[in-house]
């Protein structure tokens, strides 16, 4: 097998290896399975033609979520209508935390997820969700680390308030106009 | 605990990070949250969408034409 024949192999390999996590945060940033697996396999695609421009002994994974998260925003308005109700995921209703008294339902976390602003939302899913660290998220995302940081240090205090909002009697929307202004204060 | 990991060196941190995640609620959520997705086979779709763009790229070598570097033509 040629040497390039082998390279592309085992590029193709690790794309595959891959795919899982790409269309989780695939569909962390959209909300939505159809939309979400229709960036995924554009992004593979991108991935495939641009594959000469990865530099191997690079994170491979980050590399891959750039290309992804590009083409998220290239698409536009259909992408950023983040979809805040995604049935499939939200059907299981509990988890509890190991070692924690918080009991999170994954209806609220959904909910909250959405009512976050993108670039808020993104950092958020790269760094707790994905396990990059703030460094890689910061290459992924075009913006310096301490963006990063900053923006996921938000994202979850929108969360949670939005999770202790929720618990109470408001209406959704009432809560996250709540947890805006409250932020808004804050920032 | 933490000051020990930290001062062991730079092959503590991913531990930390990791375990620091764990504790973290929203972090702990959001993995489960997502982890049927990454628990699911791929798709036979996207295994497909490779192939067919390996097969293209066959051709055309075998054609002894342009390779498409995006390997993509006619998807």
């Amino acid at each position: 097998m040629p040497a390039d024949s082998a390279d592309d192999a085992r590029f193709r390999a690790d794309m595959v290896a891959t795919i899982p996590s790409l269309r989780a945060f695939a569909r962390g940033l959209c909300g939505n399975r159809e939309l979400a697996d229709d960036i995924a396999q554009e992004a593979l695609l991108k991935a495939w033609a641009a594959r000469a421009s990865f530099s191997p002994g690079t994170n491979f994974k980050a590399w891959l979520f750039t290309i992804l998260r590009n083409h998220f925003y290239s698409i536009g308005r259909r992408a950023a209508r983040f979809a805040p109700w995604d049935p499939e995921l939200a059907e299981r209703t509990l988890v509890t935390p190991p070692d924690q008294g918080v009991n999170i339902h994954f209806s609220d976390l959904q909910r909250g997820l959405g009512m976050l602003p993108p670039e808020q939302r993104e950092a958020l899913l790269l760094i707790t969700a994905n396990g990059l660290s703030y460094e890689e998220a910061a290459a992924v995302m075009g913006c310096p680390s301490g963006t990063v940081k900053s923006r996921v240090g938000r994202a979850r205090l929108a969360i949670m308030k939005f999770m202790d909002g929720a618990a109470a009697v408001s209406p959704p929307g009432e809560v996250a106009a709540g947890v805006r202004r409250d932020i808004s204060r804050r920032v | 605990m933490d000051r020990r990991q930290k001062a062991s060196g730079s092959g503590a941190a991913p531990v930390t990070r990791s375990r620091r995640r764990t504790a973290d609620p929203i972090a702990f959520g959001l993995q489960k949250l997502f982890e049927p997705i990454l628990n699911e086979p791929v798709p036979d779709e996207f295994l497909a969408i490779l192939d067919r763009v390996d097969a293209e790229r066959d051709r055309r070598t075998q054609a002894g034409g342009p390779v498409d570097p995006s390997g993509s033509a006619g998807l």
